[in-house]
């Protein structure tokens, strides 16, 4: 059975227990972070029965709710799933769970943290059901003024650097996102009623578009807005200047929201609105795309070959992974398609694995610098077993999660254009040396010079709580890939449709 | 309601019913000059009784029709009982959080909102020279009572004086190019006019916005710049959102009531440009380079009266959006400054959480983050921009909005991380000015989600 406006419930709860914890006196910590927990909890509980009562042979989108909002703009509360956007709304719930332990360790301004990551999950899970480009907006907004108040208050005086970055470049997109989302509305003629639209449904029917908004120049001006916007959050070479700083000053939990969900909005804004929207466009767009994705595969897997600090490391690593599934997406064939959706989840997975584990040593010693660390098979045996499954899914070993969307990306890379398919399988042998490079300096050889055989505790329940499932996922993915696959092949066969058509 | 009943007093062109708050409100700053002079009532609560007759006076003529011309050099439009309503709601407002003890201020702030109130209604040379003398009488005596700075006092005079000068050659020029002191009249003749020369009518408007801003803007900005220390609160937060509502007015004024069905001589909008583009851009950059909270907001406020004026300059598609702007902007802004006053003298608004949570989400409102009143207009005027085809303003606002955002995040953030360094006396953060600042928030929140309609 599922219950009435269950996506309004799954966006809204995360919202209500940001508030429910304003109620709570700052000292109650525990009590804060178990209101949030259990807050989280529930859209999770929520979104897997959406996950298995959802119709993959259907390619309409399901659950739907349509209100007027704000009458005088035209803006309505639309909301509903498909294949491509259910998966990354379970990633997204399964994340935001694990992100709130991941963040247990946190006792400086609970109250306020725990609240933002709570306003910052209502915001990506709206922007993930929004049907409405302008709810859209203003969902993704939201995720990115939480993120700025997260960055900057809890990253110390290098995260008030990193924030004021991140500020402006993702504002300076999301402005230019804004702009392109009005130029559409304005030039989208509704068949109901005749006047201008925000409902993406309506504006993917190129026959509601005028014949302003035909003109090939416009589309392509419009689609540079939308790219924009969601390449600043994927990020994009050269708009992923933000992430360094970001990586080596914010909390791990921030971390590991900006890698495994924020960068995934960039993407599902792409593919929800630019794609079907604007395919000429997308298709005139498809080169540099491309190449921007190989470059990002290879400077990512570099510039982690090259830091110390794992956090960092982590995040080129992410940005690597990030660019080979953009050289999926430009693909525009099903298999490319197909293993950039899977990619994105799984993704999101590896590295929310990562970033956890990482938190937990950072927890350990207070620093993530790889020459300060060792042996840590030796003290931690099971958390460093379960952190070298997830460095060894990242490179894309077979049999685990990253594998299947890699080998989908790069044989659809190789039926249309093959040099990016070279540079992303050389992004993946990058990967290979980095997560090598991060097990042998970690998890294997000796603790450093001077440490007690004790320093690092053994794993705690916590982190197994995060870990565990996080593994368990990454397995059963990597072995039975259809679990996604199902979901989405049915919307993106219409899409390579659209776009290659 | 009262705009439709019949009149109990009528003479000739002057319906006085649609002019009764504006009448509460001159008897109450000559019942409240009286009180502060005998010392014989407390100026403070009479002062307060007068504005909340005359707000309820202002919400029953938002029934009326509108429209109406009520005497020979003012006029209410349709949005003008919705400003009135803001402006003097707003005052009492802000005389309600401001502390007791200075009450002799009290009835010259009532002066200097009867000033605004007027100069939304003002539509001839003569109305806009009155309405502004008397917004920069009530207003700097409000400033100069409340601090007692002879230093003050000077500066007040010198800033106003040449605004005001400026502002009156502007307009006598224009009333002899034109030859009408009628600003709708003006236009429609500069209109159909072909032997003027050329550079005349933007050079002269561009004077009289000068003038205007420098009077209503850099006055103001100036007090709280160099005399922030002895300005109390409320004087500031008057002073930053009062006369700028007051501006964009009179602009619109100026401008939109053509009356006539002619278009806007291309030039006239140009100008208008011009000066809202050097407002977003020198405000808010301006703005940027201040390390208090205060001052900042000070600032800011010229870059939104900016955003405003590029909704003016396209004539009639956006300038709907003007007023929403600063219908947005008045109360995030009363509410700001309310609360970080006190503490922007250190860049911090104290280690209250409630207080501090409240100021974000002000300035979150004032920034344009969704889903607070803020964002509303924004993204109303850039849509009929848009739908316009006017690329340059788009240009010009998407730019302003991108600086406002730093511009008020940057504090949004700065406040919860310097708690530790809060100042022992933290005046605005508590009872009415805290109860007052809620409301605002409020009143955004519950505006920007949609919950309720303005304008």
């Amino acid at each position: 059975m599922i219950p009435a406006h269950s996506l309004s419930w799954i966006i809204f709860l995360p919202l209500a227990g940001a508030l429910a914890i304003f109620w709570l006196p700052p000292e109650r910590r525990e009590a804060i972070k178990t209101v949030a927990l259990c807050t989280a909890a529930l859209p999770l509980a929520q979104t897997l029965l959406l996950f298995f009562r959802f119709d993959p042979a259907d390619t309409a989108f399901q659950f739907v709710e349509h209100y007027t909002w704000v009458p005088a703009f035209g803006l309505e509360y639309f909301v509903g799933v498909d294949g491509l956007s259910l998966p990354l709304l379970t990633l997204a719930t399964l994340v935001g769970f694990l992100a709130l332990l991941t963040a247990w360790s946190v006792e400086e301004g609970v109250k306020g943290f725990f609240a933002l990551i709570l306003v910052m999950l209502t915001g990506i899970l709206g922007v993930l059901c929004a049907l409405d480009t302008a709810l859209m907006w203003v969902f993704w907004e939201l995720v990115l003024a939480s993120m700025f108040f997260m960055v900057s208050l809890w990253g110390g005086r290098e995260g008030r650097r990193a924030g004021r970055q991140f500020l402006l470049l993702t504002q300076a997109g999301s402005l230019a996102m804004l702009l392109a989302i009005l130029a559409l509305r304005q030039h989208t003629v509704s068949p109901v009623d005749g006047g201008p639209t925000f409902n993406l449904l309506l504006q993917m029917d190129r026959a509601n578009h005028d014949l302003w908004l035909n003109n090939p120049g416009i589309r392509h001006w419009i689609f540079g807005g939308l790219a924009l916007g969601c390449g600043v959050l994927i990020p994009i070479f050269p708009l992923h200047v933000w992430q360094p700083r970001l990586h080596r000053s914010a909390p791990l939990a921030v971390s590991l929201l900006a890698s495994a969900l924020v960068a995934k909005l960039g993407f599902y804004a792409l593919l929800r609105i630019a794609w079907p929207v604007l395919p000429d466009a997308a298709a005139w767009a498809r080169p540099a795309l491309m190449t921007l994705g190989a470059i990002a595969a290879v400077h990512g897997g570099l510039g982690a070959l090259g830091r110390r600090d794992l956090a960092v490391i982590l995040g080129y690593g992410s940005f690597s992974l990030l660019g080979l599934a953009l050289i999926g997406l430009g693909s525009f064939t099903l298999s490319g398609m197909q293993g950039a959706t899977q990619l994105m989840v799984t993704h999101g997975l590896v590295f929310a694995m990562l970033f956890s584990a990482a938190g937990g040593l950072r927890d350990r010693q207070g620093h993530l610098d790889l020459d300060r660390w060792g042996g840590l098979y030796r003290q931690a045996p099971f958390l460093a077993s379960l952190m070298s499954l997830a460095l060894l899914a990242a490179w894309g070993m077979p049999g685990l999660a990253i594998y299947p969307g890699a080998a989908l990306v790069l044989a659809g890379a190789l039926e249309s254009h093959p040099a990016a398919a070279v540079a992303g399988a050389f992004g993946l042998l990058l990967a290979a040396a980095w997560t090598s490079r991060v097990i042998l300096r970690i998890c294997l050889g000796d603790p450093p010079a001077g440490a007690e055989a004790d320093a690092v505790p053994a794993i705690r329940s916590r982190e197994l709580g995060v870990l565990l499932p996080l593994a368990v996922l990454l397995v059963a993915l990597g072995l039975y890939p259809r679990l996604l696959a199902d979901r989405t092949s049915a919307v993106l066969d219409i899409l390579v449709k659209v776009v290659g058509g | 309601m009262i705009a439709t009943a019949t009149p109990l007093l009528t003479v000739p062109e002057l319906d006085l019913a649609l002019w009764y708050p504006e009448l509460v409100l001159v008897a109450t700053v000559m019942l409240g000059l009286i009180g502060t002079l005998t010392s014989r009532v407390n100026a403070r609560w009479l002062v307060l009784a007068g504005l909340a007759v005359a707000s309820g006076l202002a919400v029953i003529s938002l029934s009326g029709d509108g429209g109406l011309p009520i005497g020979p050099h003012f006029a209410v439009a349709a949005t003008t009982p919705l400003i009135r309503l803001v402006m003097i709601l707003g005052t009492f407002l802000v005389l309600l959080a401001w502390p007791t003890r200075i009450q002799r201020a009290a009835p010259f702030l009532t002066l200097g909102t009867l000033g605004v109130v007027l100069l939304a209604q003002a539509m001839t040379v003569g109305g806009m020279l009155l309405a502004v003398a008397t917004t920069v009488l009530g207003g700097g005596l409000m400033a100069m009572a409340a601090s007692g700075s002879h230093q003050l006092t000077r500066q007040w005079l010198r800033v106003a004086v040449i605004g005001y000068a400026i502002l009156a050659f502007g307009l006598v020029f224009w009333s002899g190019l034109t030859g009408t002191m009628s600003f709708a009249g003006g236009l429609a003749l500069l209109t159909v006019n072909p032997s003027l020369p050329a550079l005349a009518v933007p050079a002269t408007l561009a004077v009289m916005l000068v003038g205007l801003s420098l009077a209503l803007l850099g006055e103001p900005g100036r007090l709280i710049v160099d005399h922030g220390e002895v300005l109390p609160v409320p004087a500031t937060a008057w002073l930053t959102t009062m006369p700028p509502l007051g501006l964009v007015m009179a602009v619109q004024n100026l401008l939109i009531r053509t009356d006539t069905g002619q278009p806007i001589l291309e030039p006239v909008l140009k100008t208008v440009i011009l000066v809202g583009g050097v407002l977003v851009l020198g405000g808010f950059m301006a703005a940027l380079a201040q390390t208090r909270t205060v001052r900042r907001l000070a600032w800011a406020a010229s870059g939104q009266v900016g955003l405003a004026l590029l909704a003016v300059s396209t004539e009639i598609v956006t300038w709907p959006m003007a007023t929403l702007v600063m219908l947005a902007f008045v109360p995030a802004q009363l509410g700001a400054v309310l609360l970080a006053g006190p503490t922007s003298r250190r860049g911090e608004s104290g280690p209250r959480w409630m207080p501090a949570l409240m100021l974000t989400g002000l300035l979150l409102s004032l920034a344009g983050v969704p889903p607070l009143a803020g964002w509303r207009p924004r993204f109303g005027l850039l849509d009929s921009l848009l739908a316009a085809d006017l690329t340059l303003v788009s240009g010009l606002v998407a730019l302003g909005v991108l600086l406002g955002m730093v511009v008020y995040l940057t504090p949004a953030v700065t406040i919860w991380r310097t708690a530790e360094d809060a100042p022992e006396e933290d005046g605005g953060g508590h009872g009415p000015a805290l109860s007052v600042a809620g409301l605002l928030l409020l009143l955004s929140l519950a505006w920007g989600a949609g919950l309720v309609n303005l304008g």
